[in-house]
């Protein structure tokens, strides 16, 4: 019988405490894979949603998030002025502000308010009526119609609330033309979108032309790299990033959290691991430590009781690994439902991404765990005295 | 948790030491030293892992929380208990001589460490009743007077020359020992004298505390003599001499170096932050009930020791309690690490008069309104104290206005902001209203966000809110406490911790199953034999179930003396990744609770499950007959 085969029977011959062993490796393990699974998943899903967008590379008049910070002036001339660049296939201009739309309720519906004007199409997904035109149009997200009981080709009051505007604003009507999908939406957001001017006109018609931020898609043949070169250097007095820059700010920003806590979580969990299989190892074999001897007298040579405990040591940990896969799955779903709750993450956000890297790396972990863990046990049998180890056992 | 018993928790840590000292001594051999090693140590390496609390008040105001007087009053039975068993089981117990040494060295450290240390609070109190609870600690120790000395001595006379419980500047822990004794002694003597003197009472007489003292040193050695013989009385006395001992180095710590400066030509400037030491260490806090927040003591001696704060303008020892107790014990090193910070404080008195002085010369010169700015926009745009800046409220830096920087603040840790380089302003409102005043716009119609309220009691905040709604209709009014908790962000970040917790105790629980079934079967054969000699299953499972509470109860500690070592670490990390001083991780006495209160029961259940599985055999087969 091999190592392996040898394992095993140890293993089936106690199966209270080896499956006890195998459901600790795996509740560890799914922790593990969850927290390889977090360490890159915002990031990597704010990747694919900037991408998603249609635009690589964002303009904006200061490093504050757009909407947050001071407006872009003459936006829309800038916009166009972009777009007209060799690297630039299109650009558009996007103003955020806020809206109250009456509704039920006494306080009305508070909505975030978009305006766009650029060359390109729009940076949301239409999905019943049809896109903006020239006149007093709007499209809404699917939130927004429910809770207003709209369709296309109602009509639509709001009153703007824009930034520095201290005072209340007149109402202005539109048609909503189509209900959109606006791709940083919350869950539970509501959210307006029409052109700029139109925004513009009911903010007061102050900040004709102004935008929180430009978004730009460069030629694929010249690539973002390039197009945020030209931008910059044609408005040096501007913020130009590519979405590659935005995701490495964000990750050096408020994302990095979720890295260290996995990085912090990672290590207790493997040192936990390890603490449980060399605890389990460790008992088990000095139970043995007679049978082991016996193994020994009877011809067994060092190498091949050491090979018998590595063994067991691999299918402890293989085994609970493999559970630990879809357990793991199971509690990502769980965990970034709970995380997805935070005010102000997009839907389409997730906190826990599959990459095949993730598995890799939780493989390569468990398989380094059950090598450290085993270590003491081994050390025990390789050192144990035959002899010795048989008389006590007589005796005894 | 201001007024719940949980909030002391961790305050009861040095009721850990006298059971530890009971059973090793009891175990014998090297373990009649592990309290030793324990004390001077271990704990002093675990105040450093535990990581340092921050500035200020770091909960609630606990004043009203009448739990803390409990962790005081209680240690005097504990504490009495112990010496009566270290002079009246110990020396009947056929120790060795060295066993006999190291727990009356054990005994001693703490009753140095700990029972001086809640002696000291109790003293100050104003109840006559706690006070003489710190009378009957410091008797026990041979040492009353201190009561005398330290209230109307030490407190008086701190930094000058005539106090003998500070420490100057180059003088070694030894000579001090010696000059702090004697001096304290003779200086309570003194005291007591003037004091009979102003009453025109005889010297000698009964109404001399000190005399009184004395009679009531010479009943308890006399007792202790008639209970235990020659060899209790001499452990008696080498405990309160090691007691002494720890205590004066502790009062060397204190005050090393520290000097309060003559105002006029016979009398000292008033007592200040910076004529003590401060140590943040936590768990030198906890053990000494926040002795180490020195400074704040030395302001406000009548503050209960759960209110006393870490004040930002005091200066810092370099480490904890435990490890400046070492470095004290070798002068060289001592004078190396200490004269330096000794300079610096002293030196650093001068230059903030000298800052000042120039500083009142120059606004006077230039008439500049002051601003403070943030520690990292001082360094990113290497702007210091006294340079002046022109701050504008537009981009294009139009009316712009100058200023001249005051100081540079440590920004207030929020969350919100992690990893973003705060680059802060602070002006006076009136200054910041001019900066951004449209010039259109009459006088007096300016406005604010915010108006921050600092309350006489904060447990008002609710009440007070609700007040000024009602007054102020269209005012947005809510208590500070609890805001940022009930936040959003926090309170998901809150349930993810907490289904990480969940899946933690899950592994955790098959783990512990795993090892309680393996512990008791190892046990099979002993205890097949317990029941064919007669035992009783319940004797048997009683016996399991008593070991499986101990077993838990320590692996409790051990955890939670873990997570202190954690919360250091990972605050320490983060701190210095984020260059921010929010606190990332905190052990609370609430969470600690918590932890115990899952662990000890499931531990306890696991060992009861895994027992009753091996009990219901037969017991020929468990004996493998």
């Amino acid at each position: 019988m091999n190592a392996m085969g040898f394992a095993w029977r140890s293993l089936v011959r106690q199966p209270a405490r080896a499956s006890l062993g195998v459901l600790g490796v795996a509740a560890v393990g799914a922790l593990l894979f969850d927290m390889l699974l977090l360490s890159q998943g915002l990031v990597i899903s704010m990747r694919g949603l900037l991408e998603r967008t249609g635009f690589d590379v964002r303009v904006t008049a200061t490093d504050a998030m757009p909407g947050s910070g001071p407006l872009i002036q003459n936006a829309f001339a800038h916009s166009q002025a972009i777009a007209k660049l060799p690297s630039v296939r299109s650009a558009i201009a996007l103003r955020f502000a806020h809206a109250v739309v009456p509704n039920d309720t006494p306080r009305g519906l508070y909505t975030s308010f978009q305006g766009v004007a650029g060359t390109a199409t729009h940076p949301w997904t239409i999905l019943r009526g049809r896109d903006i035109g020239a006149g007093a149009e709007i499209v809404i997200n699917e939130n927004a119609a429910g809770q207003l009981h709209v369709e296309p080709g109602a009509r639509l009051t709001l009153r703007a609330a824009c930034a520095d505007e201290e005072q209340a604003l007149p109402p202005v009507e539109f048609t909503v033309a189509g209900i959109a999908q606006f791709p940083f939406d919350t869950p539970n957001g509501t959210t307006l979108a029409t052109s700029l001017d139109r925004l513009a006109d009911a903010c007061g018609g102050n900040e004709s032309g102004e935008a929180d931020i430009i978004m730009v898609a460069s030629q694929e043949t010249a690539g973002p790299d390039a197009a945020v070169a030209d931008v910059a250097a044609l408005f040096p007095d501007l913020r130009v990033l590519s979405n590659a820059e935005e995701v490495n700010r964000f990750e050096r920003g408020g994302f990095t959290y979720f890295r260290q806590i996995s990085t912090v979580l990672t290590t207790v969990t493997l040192a936990f691991a390890v603490l449980l299989i060399t605890v389990l190892l460790t008992v088990s074999i000095n139970q043995r430590l007679g049978e082991i001897a016996a193994l020994r007298a009877l011809g067994f040579s060092r190498w091949r009781v050491v090979a018998d405990v590595f063994c067991e040591s691999v299918l402890i940990v293989g085994g609970g690994g493999l559970l630990s896969l879809p357990l793991g799955g199971m509690l990502a779903v769980g965990l970034d439902q709970i995380l997805k709750r935070i005010p102000g993450i997009p839907a389409e956000v997730h906190f826990f991404v599959y990459q095949p890297s993730a598995l890799q790396i939780h493989v390569l972990l468990l398989a380094a765990t059950s090598v450290i863990a085993a270590l003491y046990p081994i050390r025990i049998v390789a050192s144990l005295p035959i002899a010795a180890t048989l008389r006590d056992e007589v005796v005894g | 948790m201001t007024r719940s018993i949980w909030a002391t928790f961790p305050f009861w840590l040095a009721y850990l030491l006298p059971p530890i000292i009971i059973m090793s001594v009891y175990n014998r051999g090297w373990w009649a030293v592990a309290p030793i090693v324990i004390i001077f140590g271990v704990l002093p390496v675990l105040d450093w892992l535990s990581g340092v609390a921050p500035v200020g008040r770091e909960a609630p105001d606990l004043a009203f929380n009448n739990w803390f007087r409990l962790v005081t009053w209680l240690w005097v039975p504990i504490q009495l208990a112990l010496i009566t068993w270290l002079v009246r089981v110990v020396p009947f117990a056929h120790l060795t001589v060295p066993e006999m040494i190291a727990a009356t060295v054990s005994v001693g450290a703490t009753t140095g460490a700990i029972g001086m240390t809640f002696a000291h609070e109790l003293i100050h109190r104003r109840h006559a009743y706690e006070r003489l609870f710190g009378n009957i600690l410091l008797a026990s120790v041979t040492y009353p007077h201190f009561a005398i000395e330290h209230v109307k001595g030490h407190h008086r006379h701190v930094g000058t020359p005539r106090d003998p419980a500070t420490a100057r500047l180059g003088e070694s822990v030894y000579r001090f020992l010696r000059r702090s004794v004697a001096g304290g002694l003779r200086s309570a003597w003194h005291i007591e004298r003037v004091r009979l003197w102003e009453r025109e009472i005889r010297v000698w007489s009964h109404h001399n505390v000190m005399l009184r003292y004395a009679a009531a040193e010479i009943t308890i050695y006399a007792a202790v003599g008639l209970a235990g013989g020659w060899l209790a009385l001499t452990m008696f006395a080498e405990q309160s001499i090691v007691a002494i001992v720890v205590l004066e180095i502790i009062n060397y710590v204190e005050h090393y170096g520290l000097v309060r400066r003559r105002a006029k030509t016979s009398e000292y400037e008033r007592v200040k932050p910076d004529h003590s030491w401060d140590s943040p260490n936590r768990i030198s806090n906890w053990l000494l009930i926040n002795l180490p927040r020195h400074s704040d003591h030395h302001l406000q001696a009548a503050k209960r020791f759960q209110s006393l704060e870490l004040l930002p303008h005091a200066p810092r020892l370099p480490g904890g309690y435990g490890a400046m107790f070492w470095l004290a014990l070798v002068p060289p090193l001592w004078f190396r690490v200490m004269n330096r910070r000794v300079a610096a404080v002293r030196t650093g008195v001068f230059v903030l008069m000298a800052a000042m002085l120039m500083t009142a010369a120059l606004g006077a010169a230039a008439d500049l309104p002051s601003v403070l700015i943030s520690r990292q926009l001082s360094e990113n745009e290497h702007i210091n104290v006294g340079d002046v800046v022109r701050l504008s409220a537009t981009a294009e830096g139009d009316v712009a206005q100058e200023f001249r920087v005051a100081g540079v603040y440590e920004p207030t840790p929020n969350p919100a902001r992690l990893g973003a380089v705060i680059r802060e302003v602070q002006l006076h409102l009136p200054d910041l209203l001019n900066l951004t005043r449209d010039p259109g716009m009459p006088a007096g119609s300016e406005y604010v966000q915010t108006i921050n309220v600092a309350l006489v009691d904060p447990n008002d905040a609710l009440a007070f809110s609700r007040d000024v709604q009602a007054r102020m209709p269209g005012a947005e009014a809510e208590p500070a406490t609890g805001a940022a908790e009930s936040t959003g962000p926090f309170i998901v970040l809150r349930r993810f911790h907490l289904a990480i917790a969940i899946v933690t105790i899950v592994a955790s629980t098959v783990f512990l199953l795993a090892l309680t079934i393996m512990l008791v079967d190892e046990r099979r054969a002993a205890v097949g034999v317990l029941r064919l000699i007669g035992l009783p299953i319940r004797r048997i499972l009683v016996q399991l179930f008593l070991e499986g509470v101990l077993i838990a109860a320590i692996g409790s500690i051990f955890g939670i003396v873990l997570s202190l070592v954690s919360e250091g670490l990972i605050n320490r990390f983060f701190q210095w990744r984020y260059d921010t001083a929010l606190i990332f991780v905190r052990v609370t006495p609430e969470v600690a609770a918590i932890c115990v209160a899952i662990a000890v029961p499931l531990g306890v259940t696991a060992t009861v499950v895994a027992s009753w599985a091996l009990l219901r055999r037969n017991g020929l087969r468990l004996a493998r007959r």
